[in-house]
Order: C-alpha cells, then structure tokens, then sequence
C-alpha cells in the first residue's frame, strides 16, 4: 500500500523492458503479479478493489484446459496486470463456470486445521452444499458452501489470506454443463 | 507513535471527511464498505476498500467482528468509527483495544457511563453540573404516578439507553402518563434492548446549546466553545450554529465550565459533546447528556477556532497532547450549517433515496459543503437520509444567514427530493433570523415552513 502509481509505472516498466514473463512482488499486504506469457492470472493476496459486477462473458471456443486471457485483462503493452483480485467475471471466457464468493470478510482457510488437508483441490469434483472452505471473523468459522455439484477449476485464494465480503474464492464448472 | 493506517468504520459524508483528514496527515485510509456503498465516492477516494457486508447495517456497519477482523487483515492499526453506527458502543471501543487497536474516539468506560442516561446524570451532578430536576429509573407503572409529581407536568419519558429521539414522550397530564409511559417503554425495548425509562421535567421554551470539549491523553482537556442547535424537528437537529447566539457573557462561561469541569471528572479523551438546555426566561441551564463521538455538527465549531477537528482526533488517538492551552482557543466569526437530507418536506419529509442526476452548489468564500454526493451518485435506501452539510461563515450572524439564503438559493439537485427549500424558507424565517426559536419552535410553526 505504501506504493505509488509512479512507482508501480516504473516497476511495470522494468518488467516490460525485461526478458521476463512473469513477476511477482510481494509488500506488505500487497500482492503484485505481471504476466506477459498469456496465461491467467489467478489469485494475490489483496482485497484492494471493489468486486467487479459479474458481467455475461461469451461462451468459450477454446476448451478450458487451454485459457486465454479473458478481455479487458490483457493491457495494450501485452503486460497482463492483475491488480483486481477480486475479478469475478468467469476466466476464460467462459460463462458456465459458477463463482464461489466468500460469504463473510475474513481469513480464508482451506484446511479445516493446520496440517490437515484441505477441503478441495484442482479438479476435485464437489457435491452442492460440500464444505469448500472455512473462513474465520474473529475466531468465529463461517463455512464456504459449494453453490452447485462439480469440479473445482480455479482457486482463487491463498490459504489464511484474508478476503472481503463477495469476493471470488473458487470457480466450479457445474455438472450440468460437462 | 502516531497512526499509520486507519480503518474508517462509518459511510457517507464523515466516511469521506475521515479519508481526507487521514491523507492530509499522512496516514493509510482503509474504507470498510457494505456492498451498496461499493462505489461511493468515499470508496473512490480511500487508499483501499474492503467490503465487509450486505446492504443491510446490522451485517456490515453494525457488524463490531467483521470491522474488527477488516482492521486486522489489513493491517490497520487504528478504526475510525465516525457518528451513528458504532461510534458509541463501548463493546465495539473495547474489542479494537483488545485487538491492538487504536479506537479514534475516548475510552470504552467514558463510553459507557456517558452512554447509560442515568449514569451520566449521576457523574454530572457530582460534578456540580446543574442537572433537569428528574426521577431515578422507573421499572413500573406502578411507579410512574408518584414520580410524575415528584418531577412535575409537563415531564418527558426518556429511554435510559436512548439516543437519537427514540424511546422520549411528552406528557402534559397525569391522564396522558399510562399511554406514554407504556408506548415509550415498548419503543426502548425495540430501539435499544433495554426497556428501562425515568423521568424529566420538560422546558416549553427551551434552545439545546452544547459544548465542544477536546482531552488528551495528558490529562489536558479545553472546551471549544458553544453551538446551538435549537432547530429540530422530531429531537433531529436541522440547523446548527456556533456560537451560540444572544447570551450573557455569565452564562456562555458558566457552560463552558461546566462542560469541562464534566469532562474532566471522568478523565475524558478526545472530542466530545456536553449537550445542555437553557431556558431563556430564567437563564438557567441544565445537564441534558454527553455525546462521546465526533458530531455531525463539528464543522461550524472548526470554522470559528480555525481547528480541523478529524485531524486532531487522529492526532490525539496516535498520543499527542493537544496543540493549545484554554487561553489559546481563539473565537472568530460566526457559521451556521443546514443538514441536507434526502426528503420531501412538503410530503410530511418522505424519504426520497434514489439516483441524484444533479448535484450544484455555489463555491465561493465563505460557503463549505460536506458531502459524498455527486451528479450520478445513488443514495441507497439502507440508511439515513443525510445527504451533506451546507456550511457558511460570516463576520457575525446576520451576515452567515445571508450568506446560508445565497447558498441555499443558488443550490440545484435533481433526481431526489431535497429539503433544500424547506431550509431556505426556515432560515429566512424572521424568528430564526432574530433568534426567537427553542427545540420544539419547527414543530409549532410547520405550517409557515412547507411549501404551497
């Protein structure tokens, strides 16, 4: 947060002129990823930006397995700056997946205790009303839901980090539409 | 060790206020939002935004554990709690604390004490502060009549935990007690949890004239001076004004002594409010409470003594001993502030939220507008109607009222209804402009007020 816009300019500036694909830099409580291979980026540790309203995507062409950056994400440097953790809109360009967004503001769990493992994985299949999650409001633990039966095709969120009210923690393509 | 980044835990005009004190001293701002306030121009201008909860107030701005763990995950080191809301709920003061956090306000117990009407009339009159002649709690009705005589007709009914108008009755018979008596109970019960009510004499012709008081954590505390703040409507102040005009010398410094000789007693910090009523026939004046937050009504004390009082709260919370001694408070001019609200007036002051297409004020010197409006902002239906606060400040009273009626005529907001021209027609009022009024004087006069 002590960052300015000037400075976060010259950092994406350093990165540009680099050989670099890929950045991430890390102050504070401040998460700042550059990607300029193309690929997604998914999930930093910040809560910064308001919850973009979910808007229609068109329906993929492209399988999921082969992302592409979804519009809007990629900057006209060719620098995929992900700053809005909290982009809800389906990656991808896909519109069937279904966001999990965090229910309370918190610190996001996703074991239900150190050690253990964790509720979901990458490509774990979910039954609706599966508990994906814990996340703790002053020692208090509100469980995080599974919204629909499928598999779990992003995750958004790092273990303990701390989220806001409607934030994007998980995508889960619905069965239905496999 | 001052403060470095700062939760602020309140919505609208103060939001913005507390945002804009934190910049100019150098301090993070951290916005708590609900999901309605998601695009408010105070989210717009805080250095970061986290929402805490739903549209609703009891899931997100009432919500003392979400605001907490907000602060916590951002690193905060200090809430903001604003006016309303949690601004004076000591639970809420004493979980930041617990937490490591700098609660920008006083103590949790001057909270509590203050905020418990009984108490605070017990510290006020072991302070020597005049208090209204009034009866201890009364649990029953069976109790009521004996201390209606004891305190007289007309009296008022006063919720114990009450605040902001809720849970008082007027009674002007003894026929008129059971009624109120039990409505005021119930309204309590609703508003505060807590059923319990006592007794007051009531003041026909009374003004509402407050204190500013500003402690330290040094054990200094001075008073900056009075406001007045006689025109309500419903206990709702509509038009404040500081100082408080038409009053002898011996009484302005016996109030103001008695606002610090109060607030010292309980070791006050921070900014606070010693509210009195004052009948002008007997020049008497007595304790009514003490608010222990910041009050929408700050900004005409601030343009009189040339103090930002947000940033001294901020300052004051983060240690640092008050900047001036007592004999240091300069006084200089006079302002008045008209609150601006989202209701139509001439429709028994409907609330009118809604989409505001225009938003237009005069900007010249003299004239101050706090608010969170803009053309295309939404004023969402959740919480009160407070749209901003017209503020003007004149060599003396005559010239701040000109100034209020050029202001208020030159105003244009469209896509809401505002009660812009009811302002207009109040303070153009020649008992307003001769200072003729008291606390129920809107009331009594609605009729001359309203629209055709």
């Amino acid at each position: 947060m002590k960052q300015s816009h000037q400075e976060l300019l010259s950092l994406l500036d350093f990165v540009e002129r680099s050989d670099m694909d890929f950045i991430e830099i890390q102050f504070g409580d401040t998460r700042i990823i550059a990607d300029r291979s193309g690929r997604t980026v998914a999930g930093s540790g910040t809560a910064g930006q308001p919850v973009a309203a979910q808007t229609p995507v068109p329906p993929a062409v492209e399988p999921a397995a082969a992302p592409r950056p979804a519009d809007g994400e990629t900057a006209p440097s060719g620098s995929g700056v992900s700053s809005d953790p909290l982009d809800n809109q389906a990656a991808a360009g896909d519109a069937d997946l279904v966001t999990v967004p965090a229910p309370v503001v918190g610190a996001f769990y996703k074991s239900p205790e150190p050690g253990a493992p964790p509720f979901v994985e990458l490509g774990d299949h979910v039954e609706e009303g599966a508990t994906l999650g814990l996340i703790e409001v002053m020692k208090v633990f509100n469980s995080v839901s599974a919204p629909v039966s499928g598999e779990v095709v992003e995750l958004l969120v790092d273990n303990e980090g701390f989220v806001e009210h409607g934030q994007a923690l998980m995508r889960i393509r619905p069965e239905s539409s496999q | 060790m001052s403060l470095s980044r700062v939760l602020v835990a309140n919505r609208g005009e103060i939001a913005l206020r507390v945002v804009r004190a934190c910049r100019a001293k150098g301090i993070e701002s951290v916005l708590a939002v609900s999901e309605a306030d998601r695009d408010s121009v105070a989210a717009r201008s805080a250095d970061r935004v986290v929402c805490v909860g739903p549209s609703r107030a009891a899931a997100s701005y009432l919500s003392k554990e979400a605001l907490v763990a907000t602060a916590l995950g951002t690193g905060c080191d200090a809430v903001h709690p604003g006016y309303g809301f949690l601004a004076e709920n000591a639970d809420f003061a004493e979980l930041c604390i617990e937490h490591g956090l700098t609660f920008v306000g006083p103590a949790p117990d001057a909270i509590a004490t203050m905020g418990n009407k009984l108490e605070a009339r017990k510290i006020a009159q072991s302070a020597g502060v005049p208090i209204v002649p009034g009866s201890p709690k009364v649990a029953t009705f069976a109790d009521a009549p004996t201390f209606a005589e004891q305190v007289g007709y007309p009296l008022l009914i006063k919720a114990s935990a009450g605040g902001g108008g809720r849970g008082i009755r007027v009674v002007e018979t003894p026929e008129e007690l059971r009624a109120n008596f039990e409505s005021a109970t119930s309204e309590a019960e609703a508003a505060f949890g807590d059923g319990s009510v006592f007794m007051e004499r009531y003041l026909r012709r009374a003004r509402h004239i407050e204190v500013q008081v500003f402690g330290d954590a040094h054990g200094n505390l001075v008073h900056l001076g009075d406001r007045d703040c006689s025109l309500q409507r419903r206990y709702q102040k509509v038009v404040e004004e500081a100082p408080a005009s038409d009053l002898p010398v011996r009484v302005r410094d016996a109030l103001h002594a008695a606002a610090v000789k109060l607030g010292s007693e309980i070791g006050y910090e921070n900014a606070g409010t010693v509210e009195f009523i004052y009948d002008t026939d007997s020049e008497e004046f007595f304790f009514l409470e003490m608010n222990t937050r910041i009050q929408v009504e700050h900004p005409v004390t601030e343009q009189i003594v040339g103090i930002d009082l947000i940033e001294l709260q901020l300052d004051v919370a983060g240690g640092a001993p008050l900047p001036l001694q007592q004999s240091e408070v300069r006084f200089d001019g006079h302002a008045i502030e008209c609150r601006i609200t989202a209701e139509d007036a001439d429709q028994g002051f409907r609330p009118s939220p809604g989409r505001v297409t225009a938003w237009e004020f005069p900007s010249r010197s003299g004239i101050r507008l706090d608010s969170h409006m803009e053309p295309g902002a939404m004023v969402p239906p959740f919480y009160d109607s407070l749209l901003g606060k017209l503020i003007v400040t004149g060599e003396d009273r005559d010239q701040a009222i000109a100034i209020m009626l050029e202001a208020l005529q030159g105003v244009r907001v469209d896509g809401i209804a505002t009660t812009v021209p009811f302002l207009a027609r109040l303070i153009d009022h020649p008992a307003v402009r001769s200072g003729q009024v008291h606390t129920r004087w809107i009331e009594q006069n609605i009729g001359e007020l309203l629209g055709t």
